[in-house]
């Protein structure tokens, strides 16, 4: 597991997405969260390696699907946890510049 | 008259954007391919059985061949990101230790921007010698450091060849 990745405007799209539906495909989840390839699997990746994500094979074989074999995206326990806590450090953020 | 020079222009507008489509749509396979094979190239070797799976499977879901084509390129900026992020690090200028060799470029950096504004006056003169100074102080120190190291490692190298060649004699 690689080091904790920054909470982005990007990341959360993402970790919306998986939470609102979990098991979605990259060309998927770049329609819900309108994030271009280009960014969004560097972001998969990078999510995945810091073990917030996980991946798995569509089932079946290619041959009988003919097409490749999709690559279906759900968020871990872990990435919860490290979300919400990535999520309350920035309500607390906006709550005391609102009070401010 | 006018109206006929709109409605030409725009026969001749409604034709280029025809033509344009039906040649983007055409060669638009021929770029999609070209990008995908170009971003697994381009990625690390571990991930390029994943991805070139993946990818295909990715465009394959795609409507029509100009998205397909659109969604390549940016595979290939996805490539070049991912690359980018597992590169090797080289070991950069070091100034001290495990220390980053950054430190020179900001002391230079401070002491130029620092110049850059007040001009070569009184301040601006002690400004580069309050920040350049010890900069060069740190890299001429660093150097002599690697100095002796080569230096020493170079006697180890002749103290090898001249045991190889006794051990040769015997």
């Amino acid at each position: 597991m690689s080091k904790q990745p920054r909470f982005t405007a990007q990341t959360a799209k993402v970790v919306d997405a998986l939470i609102a539906e979990s098991g979605l495909s990259g060309v998927e989840l770049g329609r819900r969260t309108g994030l271009l390839s280009g960014t969004l699997y560097p972001l998969l990746l990078r999510l995945e390696e810091a073990g917030w994500l996980a991946s798995v094979w569509e089932g079946g074989d290619p041959k009988v699907l003919g097409r490749p074999r999709r690559r279906y995206y759900s968020i871990t326990p872990t990435g919860l946890a490290a979300v919400r806590a990535a999520a309350n450090s920035q309500v607390s953020l906006f709550t005391r510049l609102a009070s401010a | 008259m006018s109206w006929v020079g709109d409605v030409t222009a725009s026969a001749v507008g409604a034709l280029l954007v025809a033509l344009l489509l039906g040649e983007a749509k055409g060669w638009a396979p021929r770029i999609t391919d070209r990008m995908l094979s170009r971003a697994i190239k381009r990625l690390p070797a571990v991930y390029q059985e994943r991805f070139a799976e993946e990818w295909s499977a990715a465009i394959a879901d795609l409507p029509t061949p100009v998205s397909k084509a659109i969604y390549a390129v940016n595979l290939r900026w996805a490539a070049e990101r991912i690359r980018w992020r597992v590169r090797p690090r080289k070991p950069g200028l070091q100034i001290w230790g495990k220390g980053p060799g950054g430190v020179v470029l900001v002391l230079a950096g401070g002491a130029w921007s620092l110049v850059a504004r007040r001009g070569l006056n009184g301040l601006g003169w002690l400004a580069l010698g309050v920040l350049v100074a010890p900069g060069t102080y740190l890299l001429a120190s660093r150097t002599a450091s690697e100095r002796a190291k080569v230096e020493t490692l170079d006697k180890s190298i002749a103290q090898l060849r001249a045991e190889i060649r006794t051990l040769r004699k015997q």
